[in-house]
């Protein structure tokens, strides 16, 4: 009994199971989005835009980059004569071919032959030299 | 909920035409999700249609990768459980629509507010199972599937709230 009062039950709430049906107004916004009516023409619009501000912006950079200038020849730097200033003398000696270290070194020997005339600071301190080796 | 033929012919359909599918998945699906969205959850008009917009533009925006659902009711009805679930979780109770306020159904307005109302009474689940197996014709193993649950759970919560409802509707008048 139990079993037929339920089914009577159920069969009641079927009787009243509501009819409501969402507006019509959901299906035409579902069209208006729907991926088929969309204008093919619209990824062709789309592609043409992105390729024309590409453009642009391609120009903008070309306008404002500095272009590579050639470089110019690069110019040798000229060496400048630069005349020996004369050096000041601070103090002066006698001649070294009379001072008696020299008179020491300055024996008859061929192979061992100074020659001082050009030069008169490289005897002298030579000379000096071997003149406290000798002392 | 639809035979399998009718499934595989309605899937066929949106394979080969996605907008004449599409109508025919609408026209199947579109009210007994609404009708289930706003007896189980006990939404407003307009959060029903919401939601049910939201769960069909994917169909139509993809339409290629819908098309290899081969059981659109289940998903759907799935897509809508979630959403409603989470439209609940995020929005204030007081928003809500309780006691079956604004609704207005076509036939018999005072049996099916005082439906509504007792419906009210029950805890979600067994609801939701009233809702889905009188309304939306859907089998207990359907149910199972769309709560996660066991087959004897559901049938639980369908027994004990049939036996509710019995106590709060006076239907027998």
């Amino acid at each position: 009994m139990a079993k037929i009062d339920k089914d009577q039950f159920e069969e009641y709430m079927e009787q009243n199971c509501p009819v409501e049906e969402p507006s019509p107004e959901v299906f035409q916004h579902l069209q208006k989005e729907a991926a088929w009516n969309q204008p093919p023409a619209s990824a062709k619009h789309t592609i043409t835009f992105l390729l024309l501000l590409l453009l642009v912006v391609a120009a903008g950079f070309l306008r404002n980059a500095d272009l590579p200038k050639a470089k110019k020849p690069e110019k040798i730097p000229v060496l400048e004569k630069i005349d020996p200033e004369p050096i000041n003398i601070i103090a002066t000696v006698d001649s070294p071919f009379d001072s008696g270290i020299c008179k020491l070194i300055r024996f008859d020997s061929n192979d061992f032959n100074l020659s001082f005339e050009d030069d008169s600071s490289g005897p002298s301190m030579l000379a000096f030299s071997r003149g406290l080796d000798n002392i | 909920m639809k035979n399998n033929s009718t499934i595989k012919e309605i899937m066929e359909a949106f394979r080969q035409n996605p907008e004449k599918g599409f109508e025919l998945i609408y026209k199947a699906y579109s009210g007994p999700v609404f009708r289930y969205l706003r007896n189980s959850f006990s939404l407003s008009r307009e959060e029903t249609e919401d939601i049910l917009q939201n769960i069909f533009l994917p169909w139509v925006k993809n339409p290629q990768k819908y098309a290899q659902i081969e059981n659109p009711g289940a998903y759907l009805f799935i897509s809508a459980r979630n959403a409603a679930l989470k439209f609940k979780e995020t929005i204030r109770e007081d928003s809500l629509m309780t006691e079956g306020g604004d609704k207005s159904h076509d036939t018999s307005v005072e049996t099916n507010l005082m439906i509504d109302r007792a419906l009210c009474k029950l805890p979600h689940e067994q609801k939701e199972a009233v809702v889905l197996k009188v309304w939306i014709n859907m089998t207990f193993e359907e149910i199972a599937s769309l709560q996660q649950c066991s087959l004897q759970t559901v049938a639980s919560r369908y027994r004990y709230a049939i036996s509710k409802l019995k106590e709060l509707i006076p239907w027998q008048k």
